[in-house]
């Protein structure tokens, strides 16, 4: 019997090579790979012609969705290779790790430990602090905490963190940090050097690499067990114990040539196993839990090291060209880019190619590399056919580099946890998915009724419009309407939202907040308020923090205005609800100073209409700010309006209507108002404009004119000092102002106009002077009597 | 940066500023000495040499060589490569960059000359770029080769070394056109005497031009595609952006002589910050995101806010660089433009300076001024 262990990196093409070739040349009877032994039923639909890579094995706990783990192959992956290989020419396959039932139940332990814990230091912080009480030594709870994470980082030695942060970065792909010990950008480049080297031989490469992997983790500390280990060590000394568990099985189950393929960490801890003893105490009594496998189809932006996959690549695109036409194919390469590029609009023509690719040569050989690698293209790319701009790499690197492939598995496979989830929910919620238009009407005052209507918000969110909202009468009802209709296609797009989560919620949250990259400001206040009914409150913040930095660059300031208004609602009513939502304290004290630095340049040169707009949203805002009583923004905020409202260029309605603002705050004394109204209904400034003022200043509210004799006499002069042409083109400006008020406002002023001082000390004077026509006078006091009333 | 033909005769001490092949003889000198690997023709120094001049690094012996440009190194390797190919090499970047500082090195290190210098400007003629005739001999004596004027480029050509063209989009369109038989055919005719010159091996080129000042003359995409285009950024890092700030103030101020003492390094950084900041559009904690000013804001100029801050505290303050001397200087190189650039600059002084603990003294200072 012969043990051959194939040390491997996870998804490089150049192992990937090696690994056929010299399984190819050993013809094993059994051959083991790294992956979760439950999935070794699934592994049968590999060889299903519609089973197209990138996919993954997905490993879920269908109790607790939250709880998955992915296994993604690339065509590329040696793994995938191995897999291919066995069952092609029908030879034994088996998968060794520890089971994902152990790990998920290891998981769950670990949850209910970590609650244990959350509430025994809660249960000592409120101790403490009733201690404190009593000392009248009252702390926030706040500096508690800190004072707790400050005594834990000084237990933590230094020496010791520094050492755990290479170890994982090493354990992420230890090739690589070889590659990085030999000048290598990672450790593509330098497997392949070894095989370009004429190391001919795959079976002692793969030897090399167990003895350099020998040497690396002795020199960290090795692999048997010891008592120091933190819990992530623990983790891999289990894994590795099942994994020569299940070798020693394959040993007594009599197979001849035994092939081991796994991560090239792995194999010293295989090949030269600790005391046995040591397994089997730490594989004895592990907790179970339930595991579902099924597949899924993957993209290759998930496999790529920017999506957050631990053991990812940085350009997969490349690794399957690498993989198809293999490292000495530049030119190939660079004939693909010069496409792709000329499908965005460059010119690019065969001399660019040429020349790139000889730039490229140059390059490798003053690095001593023998053949260029993506990074010596890349740059050769950029330095003859972009002229220098990364910028423009951009374009090629989603489509190229990375590459938008997306995986494919076969219909008859089992489905995802996503529609699984659902189903569940649309089962507990009595919410079946009919074809035919169904109404149904919510009352969100019901626990039932409310997670029905968050279900179908979130799906909304999801972009699986399932209902629609129908009209509800009246504000602030608590009824919801809605036109449920499920149409066939959102199963499609069901499976295709499951690479976004387990469950209808964090599909959601992960999905949405996806999307919310490209929404636009106004865009994102309403997205926020869409998670709210929802109920995501994750969503929220990331939502949050998007309009944070899409506000601070905005230059738009009516956009970035409309957004204080429902932000600071939504401050307040966060509040109420005891669901504090940190950020939009943030996004609110950082948005606000901004407009006030820059609502003067929006306010200029507005038409009547937008200016109408303009002070409403101003006056909305105001409102909402107010509400939240942040004195410090409050001050701010006036302080910009009342500079604001002495600026004279300003359209007439904006000014009156920004001067009642500050009236009704407060900020304006009587005195001052009515300095301000006399200047705007001076005579220099033109009549429009004054009437514009008023109508603002007015505001659909006539009750400071009842009350303010001083505004009201004002008013009467500046109408009576009208030119009859100046009236008559004013008069439905006054009117439209006038008949926005409500009929007692009207009845009250009439009648102060009946008993009027003004006129009354007018005809006394005109007795006296006698200058007015008092029968042509008195033609014009029914007409303004009715005017008034109206 | 000073271009000056500084007759050989001078005292190097007494010349303002020393070509760099003056400057740093000794260097080239011990790196010839140790550079065993093979050198294209007419190259002073090997490929790998020429790397380590640049970007510094220590030899066998010990022998400190400084770095001439700090910042990915990956950059100057493909300038290198480009240049031992025959392709011509065009640095591209923001003013201030340090293009013609590496044009300079590069020059020097590969052909031992960097004065073989065409400057580009609007009233470049194709005489500067080709020849021109020494007027009383061609009177006198005919079209000979005598009566010839050679130009930089016709030198570099019939001696195998490396020309520079600075500024290359300032030249008139007709004029560029010029290098485009230069770099395809590698000869220049001369159709006076029927005779050519043909450029030796080593010949080369090294433009340099501003990508801000867009459209001044674009190249013609005959001419663009003679060229590697190189682009030299603005520094990656805060460390490195102080790093070359502090050493090149502190040197220009010793060569000024001013009277304050060197920069802190915390003002030095502050200075910088201001300008990466609002340079990327971000804090550098990456957590507000803010408008960007209309300057380039190039480590060039935060050179000049810390000089000029420098001789500030020098002549009419206390000698020690603080919030105050800076201040001025600082809102002079963001506010270009009156009204944008002020708004952006208040917003910034707003939201993160008026914040940011310990930098209350630069909000007061700027606030002053603004």
């Amino acid at each position: 019997m012969t043990l051959s262990f194939f040390g491997i990196r996870h998804h490089g093409p150049g192992s990937a090579r090696s690994l056929e070739r010299a399984l190819a040349r050993l013809n094993p009877d059994l051959i083991l790979v790294e992956g979760p032994p439950e999935a070794e039923s699934a592994l049968k639909s590999i060889l299903d012609p519609d089973m197209l890579p990138p996919v993954a094995l997905l490993a879920h706990d269908p109790k607790s969705a939250h709880r998955a783990s992915f296994y993604p192959f690339a065509q590329f992956s040696p793994e995938w290779r191995a897999f291919r290989y066995a069952l092609e020419s029908d030879i034994e396959l088996r998968l060794m790790d520890l089971p994902v039932a152990h790990k998920f139940g290891l998981l769950a332990a670990q949850e209910r430990a970590d609650n244990e814990v959350e509430v025994s230091r809660k249960e000592i912080v409120s101790a403490e602090k009733r201690e404190e009480d009593k000392a009248g030594l009252a702390d926030e709870p706040q500096s508690e905490t800190q004072r707790a994470s400050e005594s834990l980082s000084l237990n933590l030695d230094p020496q010791r963190e520094f050492q755990r942060f290479w170890r994982e970065a090493i354990l992420r792909d230890p090739l690589s940090y070889f590659g990085q010990l030999a000048g290598y950008g990672d450790g593509e480049g330098w497997w392949e050097k070894q095989v370009e080297l004429g190391q001919r031989d795959d079976q002692s490469l793969f030897m090399a690499v167990a003895e350099m992997m020998t040497a690396l983790r002795e020199s960290l500390g090795g692999w048997a067990y010891r008592e120091d280990m933190s819990e992530s060590e623990r983790h891999e000394f289990r894994r590795e114990a099942s994994m020569r568990k299940i070798i020693k099985k394959a040993k007594r189950d009599h197979f001849e040539r035994i092939a081991v393929v796994c991560g090239a960490w792995h194999v010293p801890a295989l090949i030269n196993p600790p005391p046995l003893a040591q397994d089997r105490r730490a594989l004895k009594d592990l907790p179970k839990s339930k595991v579902v496998v099924t597949w899924i189809p993957w993209t290759y932006g998930r496999l790529s090291a920017e999506s957050g996959y631990g053991a990812g690549v940085i350009s997969p695109g490349w690794y399957d060209h690498l993989w198809e036409s293999g490292a000495t194919q530049g030119a190939l390469w660079l004939s693909k880019v010069a496409r792709a590029l000329r499908d965005e609009g460059l010119d690019i023509s065969s001399a660019h190619i040429i020349e790139s690719h000889r730039l490229a040569e140059a390059l490798a050989s003053l690095r001593d590399f023998p053949v260029p690698r993506l990074e010596e293209l890349n740059e050769a790319i950029c330095a003859v056919m972009l002229f220098g701009d990364h910028r423009a790499l951009k374009l090629i690197k989603s489509k190229l580099m990375i590459s938008e492939r997306v995986g494919e598995i076969p219909s008859s496979l089992p489905a995802t946890p996503l529609q699984r989830d659902l189903q569940q929910l649309q089962k507990r919620l009595r919410l079946k998915p009919s074809p035919e238009r169904q109404e149904k009407t919510f009352d969100l005052r019901k626990p039932l009724d409310l997670e029905r209507s968050q279900l179908i918000h979130r799906l909304k969110l999801l972009e699986l419009p399932w209902g629609e909202l129908g009209y509800s009468s009246g504000d602030g009802t608590f009824k919801e309407h809605w036109l449920l209709e499920w149409r066939p296609e959102f199963a499609l797009e069901l499976i295709d939202r499951a690479r976004w989560g387990q469950t209808v919620e964090s599909a959601t949250i992960a999905y949405a907040s996806h999307q919310a990259q490209s929404l636009t400001l106004s865009e994102l206040t309403e997205h926020i308020k869409f998670a709210i009914t929802a109920d995501l409150s994750p969503l929220v913040s990331v939502t949050l923090n998007l309009l944070h930095h899409r506000a601070s660059v905005s230059s738009d300031m009516t956009q970035l205005l409309n957004t204080i208004s429902p932000l600071a609602d939504l401050a307040h009513y966060s509040d109420v609800r005891g669901s504090r939502i940190e950020v939009v304290d943030e996004v609110i004290n950082s948005i606000t100073p901004r407009v006030s630095i820059g609502l003067f340049h929006a306010c200029l040169s507005l038409n009547e209409t937008s200016a109408a707009q303009m002070s409403e949203q101003i006056e909305k805002a105001t409102i909402s700010l107010q509400r939240l009583e942040r004195k410090e923004l409050l001050d701010q905020w006036f302080e910009s309006l009342l500079s604001l409202s002495q600026r004279d260029s300003l359209q007439g309605y904006l000014l009156g209507s920004l001067c009642r603002l500050l009236v009704n705050a407060d900020l304006l004394s009587d005195t001052e108002s009515a300095h301000r109204m006399s200047l705007a209904l001076s005579r220099s400034v033109s009549p429009t404009q004054s009437a514009a003022w008023l109508e603002g200043f007015l505001n659909g509210s006539g009750l400071i004119l009842i009350y303010d004799d001083e505004l009201w006499t004002l008013v009467d002069q500046w109408v009576y000092g009208l030119s009859e042409d100046h009236f008559i083109d004013l008069l439905p400006l006054i009117r439209r102002t006038f008949s926005s008020f409500t009929p007692a406002e009207l009845r009250q002023l009439g009648s102060k106009l009946s008993r009027n001082s003004f006129l009354s000390s007018l005809s006394q004077e005109s007795e006296d002077v006698e200058l007015i026509d008092h029968e042509r006078a008195a033609s014009a006091l029914p007409f303004l009597e009715r005017m008034l009333r109206q | 940066m000073v271009k000056h033909s500084a007759s050989k005769s001078l005292e190097t001490d007494q010349i303002l500023r020393a070509h760099a092949e003056l400057e740093f003889s000794a260097e080239l000198t011990v790196l010839e000495a140790y550079d065993q690997r093979q050198r294209p023709p007419h190259w002073r120094l090997s490929p790998w040499a020429v790397k380590t001049y640049l970007l510094g690094g220590t030899l066998e012996d010990g022998t400190k060589i400084s770095p001439k440009y700090i910042g990915n190194h990956r950059l100057i390797e493909i300038a290198i490569a480009t240049l031992a190919t025959d392709r011509a090499l065009l640095l591209y970047g923001v003013p201030g960059t340090a293009k013609s500082w590496v044009s300079e090195h590069l020059a020097a290190a590969i052909s031992g000359d960097s004065t073989l210098l065409i400057q580009g400007t609007a009233g470049t003629s194709e005489e500067s770029i080709r020849y021109g005739w020494n007027y009383a001999e061609l009177l006198a004596k005919g079209p000979s080769d005598r009566a010839i004027v050679p130009s930089p480029m016709m030198k570099a050509m019939s001696e195998g070394r490396i020309a520079r063209v600075e500024e290359l989009t300032r030249i008139p369109a007709d004029v560029q056109d010029t290098l485009i038989t230069i770099l395809s055919e590698k000869m220049m005719p001369i159709p006076e005497l029927g005779s050519e010159v043909q450029a030796m091996r080593g010949f080369n080129i090294i433009a340099t031009a501003n990508n801000r000042d867009k459209g001044v003359n674009e190249l013609s995409s005959a001419l663009k595609r003679r060229f590697n285009t190189v682009i030299l950024p603005v520094p990656s890092t805060i460390e490195e952006e102080v790093s070359i700030v502090e050493s090149r103030a502190a040197k220009l101020g010793r060569a000024l002589e001013l009277p304050a003492e060197r920069p802190t390094l915390e003002e030095v950084r502050r200075v910088v910050t201001v300008f990466r900041e609002l340079r990327e559009g971000k804090t550098l904690d990456g957590k507000i995101k803010l408008k960007t000013p209309s300057g380039t804001l190039s480590p060039a100029e935060a050179i000049s806010v810390v000089n000029s801050g420098l001789s500030l505290a020098g002549h009419f303050g206390d000698g020690v660089l603080n919030a105050h001397d800076i201040a001025s200087g600082l809102l002079g190189a963001i506010i270009k433009d009156p009204v944008q650039d002020s708004i952006v600059m208040r917003e910034y002084l707003e939201t993160v300076v008026k914040e940011r603990e310990g930098w209350m003294d630069l909000y007061r200072a700027c606030r002053e001024v603004i």
